[in-house]
């Protein structure tokens, strides 16, 4: 199956796959740009990852304990996200409804 | 006790995990590289550590939801020492399938 026909055969498991993939890959940003940068911080960028992912965060921070670091609970939310990828394709997969692991590359 | 001691404890479990549960590792393995494939340049060897980073800080993340449940549920405005304890026991119990091989091979 063509890379074309399997977004078009599997998009209820594309679409979805790659919200997660680039929330996951924005708190990843976020974790490296909180090095450098203050948690305050005007630059635009710093600005857009916070905007972006910090609903994530707030929902991480729920089932979290209060004493995690802010930079903890960012790279705890990359796991969370990475997690919530492979079961939403394994849970996929046991109805024989998403593409296999080679076609899940985002 | 000093809270960096229920860390090391914390830490060292989900270590534990993390290496010699070798039933989340390879599942891992199997997703990493589909899914996180673009960070680690198709090394293998920088594969296997990202999945077996990848459980350790699930089992740390997960023994930590009833510790999160425990200082909603009293109110309390941040982590005691028994939320820590809670937090410590949660990931000493997921790391309990892996224990046998830690003692087998060891560090």
């Amino acid at each position: 199956m063509g890379t074309s026909s399997s977004l078009a055969a599997y998009w209820y498991f594309h679409l979805p796959n790659f919200v997660l993939a680039a929330l996951m890959y924005t708190m990843l940003g976020r974790v490296l740009l909180g090095l450098m940068v203050d948690a305050d911080s005007p630059n635009y960028i710093w600005r857009f990852f916070c905007r972006v992912t910090d609903p994530v965060v707030a929902v991480v921070a729920l089932v979290t304990p209060k004493i995690t670091a802010p930079v903890l609970l960012w790279l705890f939310g990359f796991v969370w996200l990475f997690w919530l990828r492979v079961g939403f394709h394994y849970t996929l997969l046991l109805f024989n409804l998403a593409p296999r692991v080679g076609g899940a590359a985002s | 006790m000093n809270r960096n001691f229920y860390f090391i404890g914390i830490a060292f479990f989900g270590m534990i995990n993390g290496i010699f549960n070798q039933l989340w590792l390879i599942f891992a393995l199997l997703y990493v590289k589909p899914l996180a494939g673009p960070l680690l340049f198709g090394s293998v060897s920088l594969t296997l550590m990202f999945a077996s980073l990848m459980v350790s800080t699930a089992t740390v993340i997960v023994g930590g939801i009833p510790a999160a449940i425990y200082e909603r549920a009293t109110g309390a405005s941040e982590s005691n020492n028994v939320s820590l304890w809670i937090w410590l026991a949660g990931t000493a119990l997921l790391a309990l399938p892996a224990v046998g091989n830690f003692l087998q091979i060891g560090l």
